[in-house]
């Protein structure tokens, strides 16, 4: 067959001749001594004797996988890209970055909604995905260890078939436990189960100067017994350091029995004070009987159980405007039952505006929506909440006690309204996202109020971005404090260095501190470098 | 000592808050007739130990603070200050609704009781204390009965003195002001908890909030008896997998018998079965009768009989109050507990190295204890070798053979202090110590704060 | 005479806000997130999986294209590779399009379109390919007049001579490879005992040109299309059943809006003639067997049920489920052309494939398409595993 006469001759190929490369982005960055050319090919030429050349590479194709992600941040290319396969290999890279002085941002499953992983000044980007076994999971003494390739995804379906439960967090089921860790793991378990923090047994993590290191039982040989130590607890030192202060390739992670048998409540609530609400939340938070609990509105949870905006709008006008999620759990039917009837008993008594939408209910609405009701139940387990979300994702994740989060939410509210615009057909101009979390028996609470912004329209981006900030220091003026742990990420910006210890006396010891001991685990300032040790600043303005 | 720093140190705190001599080892009920170059000071707050760390820096003393009640071996023979939190027992709050109480350092148990009872609120007690202070107890991760369901957590936030001079506060207050958050993560990586069973070697606590929980409509204690130990840790797990109890514990006639106090102890002793597992459950009136029957059913299934009622309350009573090691000295003169922490099968392994280390070394049978954590992910043990005065080397040679058996099994000893630490932490890879070195270096760079306590290199 | 198959022709700009708004959530590398029984079995990029870097994962080539179109950087080998090993199998798009309404594989599509005209696409390891078509009109580089022979004896009708009612495409595999030859034997006998009067264009049947549509020729692909176009409508039949779905995916899409024939795959015609009664199974097939989704057929044209009724109405024949089915099946590795360009990734796509069906402990993997039957068998060969690779129209025969 012969080709048609347009065959290869097209104006792309005509331009292709005179085509350049003009908008590759750009390291903002003056006169550093990391990352020189020279260096980057000696530390390319060692990486690849070290890792074996197919796992190391700087060409940009591959490299421009790193340079974005789901946040506004603009990209930046790394210089080279390395995927190691052990803990000595990434030993190893953290030598050679050394050496020639090459930063080296540590990319987990490379899942963030603020530019977690998009390496600042270039460097090697080392990509941790082909370390992704569960070495061990314990069925009877319920604990998993695992590589931080591992997403929650797999873990939770390996210890369901168990009889276990991983407190999984409301981002995508794909996202890497130990990344999740690493950053935020707010999970709908947290009220009972606790979070982040609650849920590390042990670690194997490799320093910035390629020592490995081990914390908790596994530093003394021990077994993972569900406790830290011995000694000084230093199981959670990767916890907000995103990377600062080294990669863990290994973590003993605590797992929670799945009762046999689940019930669920979900009170609604369709006036517009949030008393009650709040009322509700402390009331079975306090009681600890529900194994999940959270609070959500319809902007919020609509769109998040169904499979996709068409599914969203149909469902979104149809839910109560507030929805309590609760899930008790029994060892038998009557037992979860009784816990459900209790509770429900307990809300009648704080309000009588309380309506309780059956679960037998909401499964019809789901399934009138197309879904299965087994599905929506599996989404609060393995979720995709958070990708759900077409375009930029802005998290205003607050943290307070329950009674000043209805202050803060309110304050917010009114600092967001009619200023945000979305994307998303679904969530109106006005109708942040927004969804507390109890944790620890409702002692204190996490909120989250989210903005959307399509990444690729300036208006709407801008827009958005200062009505975020604006809200979310509305909060903090109210008192509540953010609730990912922030300071490695924002450290050596003026507000941060200045303002927050005026602000927060009790912020500057601990700055310190943390100011110390990253110079001490990383003297070369190679791990997610993000402020200079000189001049204390961060030499590229860039937040989170 | 000279007169000026008694005079400064006078100044920041008044004639009652320092003593010398043996005056200064008071704290300890081992102390008696030992004297000593360190002065006791014992500020009443944050501002007053402020001041003295800030002398003591001023000064290059070194500064030990008191953490247990059983003198740490040598610290008679070292020279400073020795910071006694005792007169720091204000209870600030007690704060219901948010289920948190901000107290001070000093505050024991005992003192805070009262505040909890008018808030209907209670705390969970420890089932080994060596210090009677709540806050203490709980970064010093002392076991707690009723931590199967609870974090082992129980300290949100601390404020603890650094020996520059400085104050070390934890978690959310770090950006938010009390009654905020007060969440117990930093505000970057977890460096508090490094603070937590570290012999106070980066600093001092002086203030701590605290977790409190409701008292609930119902509460019922039961016991069941197992004639073996296999079963009666069998029925716990399933208990706890299951979550059917608040505070839960297992323990052999022994034990028990010794727990309950001089005069009852013999005959509870001969009442009770070999292994005892206490229990108890409380909640909504209908939700505990229900999980009673549950809970009795799988006792039943598993061969464990429920103790009669008098029995049940004897033991009942020693719930909802701390449990402290000297408690146990009545039995033969003193006890030397013997702990660990491990996975359920291995619980009668981990028992049996204390019990037949106490049979080699001629000492009285051992009394058993075991409290599941986590839901019954894993199990506490403790063996305590009663001995008399005269009997104390052997019980000594005793205690290392049961450790080093309980090591060499690769259980989990959490919190070593003095020759266990030099035990345990020559296990530990140097990473794991050189890490520790990093921290203290930073936060202590003279090496002044409660030197050589944890390990003589740190 | 149309130079084009269709007017307007999409262009890779068109999804701009695709490859902008990717939020790397990594649900592209996953069968959908909820329905992951087994943590094993969670992935479903072939080309991720092996070669592991961003760039071979959907959310890498978007930002590819992203970087492409924003002149932030030049083709280079190493996108030719990432590129060029994407199976094409749609699993990506399959997830990421009810969360987010982006279409990754379009975008694949386009892009390799765009190589093509920019002249970096496709790799060498294509080359042979191209030429076989543009020397022999057939993907094999086989004289075209030994085209029909697989047919002999099975009594079907000359198209190019006479008028049918319905004309069967076997595509090249089909026809020319021996071991394929006696699966479409056997779909032909099923068919004709389903009452059908049938077909066939024989040495005039040319290649239905997906493979170059796959590898971003589209231009030539067309060229095919339109002479084939031309060839259906002068038998003057009213269906057009094709038996592998490389075939029935050009036909349903591209040539579908431009002929009046109605195109069918093979498995729809039987399992509706089951359903009608006009095959009924009756002698046993004592075997379990496993269905593998052929991407295009499952995903691409979406039938799932139809070849499922047929396995499940024949007499003993026990159906499992892989662990990876229906919206979730794995590619068998040799989607897109991948496995033609580089065979041994092919392989190592087929064994964990035919791994799953260890799995479930399947004594076969059936199937209905060409290029997986041929992948599947060799990765069962190198596995050295017991599961045998049957073609669903020969199991079905063997009960008539």
């Amino acid at each position: 067959m012969q080709r048609s006469g347009t065959a290869r001759k097209s104006r792309y190929r005509e331009d292709f001749a005179r085509r350049r490369v003009i908008r590759r982005p750009v390291v903002h960055e003056y006169q550093s001594d990391h990352n020189l050319p020279e260096k980057l090919n000696e530390a390319k030429q060692l990486l690849q004797e070290a890792l074996g050349s197919e796992w190391v590479s700087d060409d940009p194709a591959i490299a421009c996988g790193y340079a974005r992600d789901q946040s506004y941040i603009p990209g930046t290319y790394p210089h080279i890209v390395c995927m190691p396969a052990s803990t000595e290999e990434v030993a190893e890279v953290y030598r050679i970055a050394n050496r020639c002085k090459v930063d080296v941002m540590p990319f987990g499953t490379g899942i963030s909604t603020v530019g977690a992983t998009i390496p600042m000044f270039g460097g090697i980007e080392c990509d941790l995905r082909r370390m992704d076994r569960i070495l061990d999971i314990d069925e009877r003494n319920m604990y998993a260890r695992i590589q931080p390739g591992v997403n929650f995804c797999e873990l939770q379906a390996e210890a369901q078939r168990r009889g276990l439960r991983v407190a999984n967090p409301s981002t995508s089921a794909t996202a890497g436990v130990i990344s999740n860790l690493a950053c935020c793991n707010i999970n709908s378990l947290a009220c009972k189960f606790g979070f982040g923090i609650d849920n590390v047994i042990d670690i194997l993590m490799v320093l910035p100067t390629g020592e490995v290191f081990e914390a908790g039982p596994r530093s003394c040989g021990m077994i993972p017994a569900h406790l830290p130590g011995p000694g000084p607890d230093m199981t959670n030192l990767f916890r907000y350091a995103t990377g600062t202060m080294g990669i863990v390739t290994e973590l003993t992670l605590r797992l929670y029995p799945e009762p046999e048998h689940a019930y669920y409540l979900y009170p609604i609530y369709e006036e517009s004070g949030m008393g009650p609400i709040i009322e509700a939340l402390y009331a079975i938070a306090r009681d600890n009987l529900a194994i999940e609990l959270l609070q959500t509105q319809n902007t919020f949870f609509g769109p998040f159980i169904v499979n996709d905006n068409k599914q969203a709008e149909s469902v979104v006008p149809v839910m109560p405007r507030n929805i309590i999620l609760s899930v008790f759990g029994g060892a038998s039917e009557e037992e979860a039952r009784l816990k459900t009837e209790l509770t429900r008993r307990m809300l009648s008594d704080i309000s009588d505006k309380f309506d309780f939408l059956e679960p037998e209910t909401l499964h019809a609405m789901m399934e009138e929506a197309g879904l299965h009701p087994l599905v929506v139940l599996k989404y609060m387990r393995e979720t995709v909440r958070v990708q759900r979300v077409k375009g930029s994702f802005l998290i205003g994740a607050l943290m307070d006690r329950l009674d000043n989060l209805a202050l803060v939410e309110e304050a917010m509210r009114i600092a967001t309204t009619r200023q945000a615009g979305t994307n998303d057909d679904v969530l109106k101009p006005d109708e942040p996202g927004l969804y507390f979390q109890p944790y620890h028996m409702g002692r204190v609470a996490y909120l989250e109020f989210d903005l959307y912004a399509n990444q690729s329209d300036p208006d709407d981006l801008i827009g958005t971005l200062f009505t975020y900030f604006r809200a979310v220091l509305t909060g903090m003026k109210e008192g509540a404090i953010f609730a990912a742990g922030i300071i490695p990420m924002v450290k050596g910006l003026p507000m941060t260095d200045m303002v927050f210890p005026m602000a927060y006396p009790g912020l500057s010891v601990y700055m310190d501190t943390l100011t110390e001991l990253k110079k001490a685990v990383d003297p070369n300032n190679i791990s997610n470098r993000r402020w200079d040790y000189e001049t204390g600043t961060m030499p590229k303005v860039m937040l989170f | 000592m000279e007169a000026t720093l008694t005079g400064e140190l006078r100044d920041i705190l008044d004639a009652e808050g320092i003593a010398q001599g043996r005056a200064a080892l008071q704290p300890y009920l081992d102390a008696e007739g030992k004297d000593t170059e360190l002065v006791r000071v014992m500020p009443r707050d944050t501002d007053q130990a402020l001041e003295v760390m800030e002398l003591a820096a001023a000064r290059k003393l070194d500064v030990y603070s008191v953490r247990t009640r059983y003198l740490p071996e040598g610290l008679d023979k070292r020279k400073g200050l020795l910071l006694d939190p005792v007169r720091m027992d204000y209870v600030k709050n007690v704060d219901g609704r948010n289920m948190m109480a901000y107290i001070g350092a000093g505050v024991t148990f005992e003192k805070l009781q009262p505040h909890l009872d008018k808030a209907g609120m209670k705390v969970l007690t420890p089932a080994c204390a060596e210090s009677p202070y709540v806050v203490r107890s709980y970064i010093d991760r002392d076991i707690l009965l009723g931590s199967t369901a609870n974090r082992a957590y129980q300290l949100s936030i601390f404020h603890a003195l650094l020996a520059d001079g400085r104050l070390w506060v934890s978690g959310s207050q770090q950006m938010a002001e009390e009654g905020h958050a007060d969440f117990r993560e930093d505000q970057g990586p977890q460096i508090s908890p490094f603070f937590g069973a570290s012999e106070d070697i980066f600093g001092i606590p002086v203030y701590g909030v605290i977790y409190i929980y409701p008292v609930r409509e119902e509460r019922r204690v039961l016991a069941f008896g197992f004639k073996e130990l296999e079963k009666a840790v069998e029925f716990s797990y399933k208990v706890c997998r299951e979550d059917h109890c608040f505070e839960i514990a297992g323990a052999d006639a022994r034990f028990w018998s010794v727990m309950a106090g001089p005069e009852k102890a013999e005959g509870l002793y001969s009442s009770l079965p070999p292994w005892t597992v206490l229990i108890s459950i409380e909640h909504h009136r209908e939700l505990v009768e229900l999980q009673s029957g549950m809970v009795s059913a799988d006792a039943a299934e598993l061969g464990g009989k429920a103790l009669a009622d008098d029995l049940t309350s004897a033991l009942g009573s020693l719930l909802g109050k701390p449990w402290y090691r000297w408690d146990r000295d009545h039995h033969k003169g003193a006890a030397l507990p013997v702990t660990c922490y491990t996975f359920s099968p291995q619980v009668p392994e981990a028992l049996s190295a204390g019990t037949q280390a106490a049979e080699a070394g001629g000492l009285a049978p051992a009394g058993n204890l075991f409290i599941p954590v986590y839901f019954g992910g894993a199990f506490y043990c403790e063996s305590d070798l009663y001995h008399d005065p005269g009997e104390a080397e052997n019980a000594r040679e005793a205690w290392r053979a049961a450790y080093r058996s309980i090591l060499e099994k690769d259980f989990l000893v959490d919190r070593p202090k003095g020759e266990l630490a030099s035990m345990v932490f020559s296990r530990a890879k140097p990473s794991y110590i050189e890490m520790i070195k990093r921290v203290k270096r930073i936060l202590d760079p003279d090496g002044r704060m409660n030197p050589g306590q944890l390990l003589e290199e740190v | 005479m149309k130079k084009k198959m269709t007017a307007l022709r999409e262009v890779l700009s068109d999804f701009r806000s695709d490859y902008s708004l990717c939020g790397k959530c990594k649900l592209c590398q996953a069968v959908h997130v909820q329905e992951v029984d087994y943590g094993r079995f969670w992935r479903n990029c072939p080309s991720g999986t092996r070669f592991r870097f961003e760039a071979y994962y959907a959310s890498g080539k978007l930002e590819m294209a992203r970087a492409l179109d924003l002149q932030e950087i030049e083709p280079t080998p190493a996108m030719q590779h990432a590129l060029y090993t994407c199976m094409l199998c749609g699993s990506c798009q399959e997830q990421c399009y009810p969360v987010k309404q982006i279409f990754p594989m379009r975008v694949f599509e386009l892009l390799r379109e765009q190589a093509v005209r920019d002249g970096w696409g496709p790799p060498e390891e294509h080359a042979q390919a191209v030429a076989n078509l543009e020397e022999t009109d057939n993907l094999l580089g086989r004289p075209q007049a030994e085209r029909g022979a697989w047919a002999e004896g099975l009594d079907l009708k000359d198209a190019s001579k006479e008028k049918v009612e319905a004309l069967l495409f076997a595509g090249c595999h089909y026809s020319f490879k021996p071991e394929l030859q006696e699966a479409a034997r056997s779909a032909a006998r099923v068919l004709k005992a389903a009452g059908l009067d049938l077909g066939i264009l024989g040495s005039e049947e040319l290649c239905c040109g997906a493979p170059l549509l796959e590898l971003g020729d589209r231009d030539f692909f067309e060229t095919f299309g339109l002479e084939n176009i031309k060839r259906f409508e002068a038998s003057g039949a009213e269906t057009l059943i094709s038996l592998c779905p490389h075939c029935s995916w050009v036909f349903a899409e591209e040539y579908g809006p431009e002929m009046e024939i109605k195109p069918k795959h093979a498995v729809q015609v039987v399992a509706g003639a089951i359903k009608k009664k006009q095959i009924t199974p009756a002698r046993e097939v004592k075997m379990k067997v496993a269905w593998h989704d052929p991407c295009r057929l499952g995903r691409r044209l979406g039938f799932y049920d139809q070849p499922r009724r047929i396995l499940s109405s024949i007499p003993g024949l026990e159906v499992v489920e892989l662990p990876r089915n229906r919206h979730n099946s794995l590619c068998c590795g040799n989607g897109g052309m991948a496995g033609y360009a580089f065979p041994e990734f092919g392989e190592w796509t087929a064994k964990e494939r035919v791994f799953e069906a260890e799995f479930v402990e399947a004594d076969a993997l059936v199937t209905s398409c060409p290029w997986c039957e041929e992948m599947l068998r060799r990765g069962a060969e190198a596995r050295g595993s017991k599961v045998r690779v049957e073609n669903v129209f020969s199991l079905l025969e063997k009960s008539l």
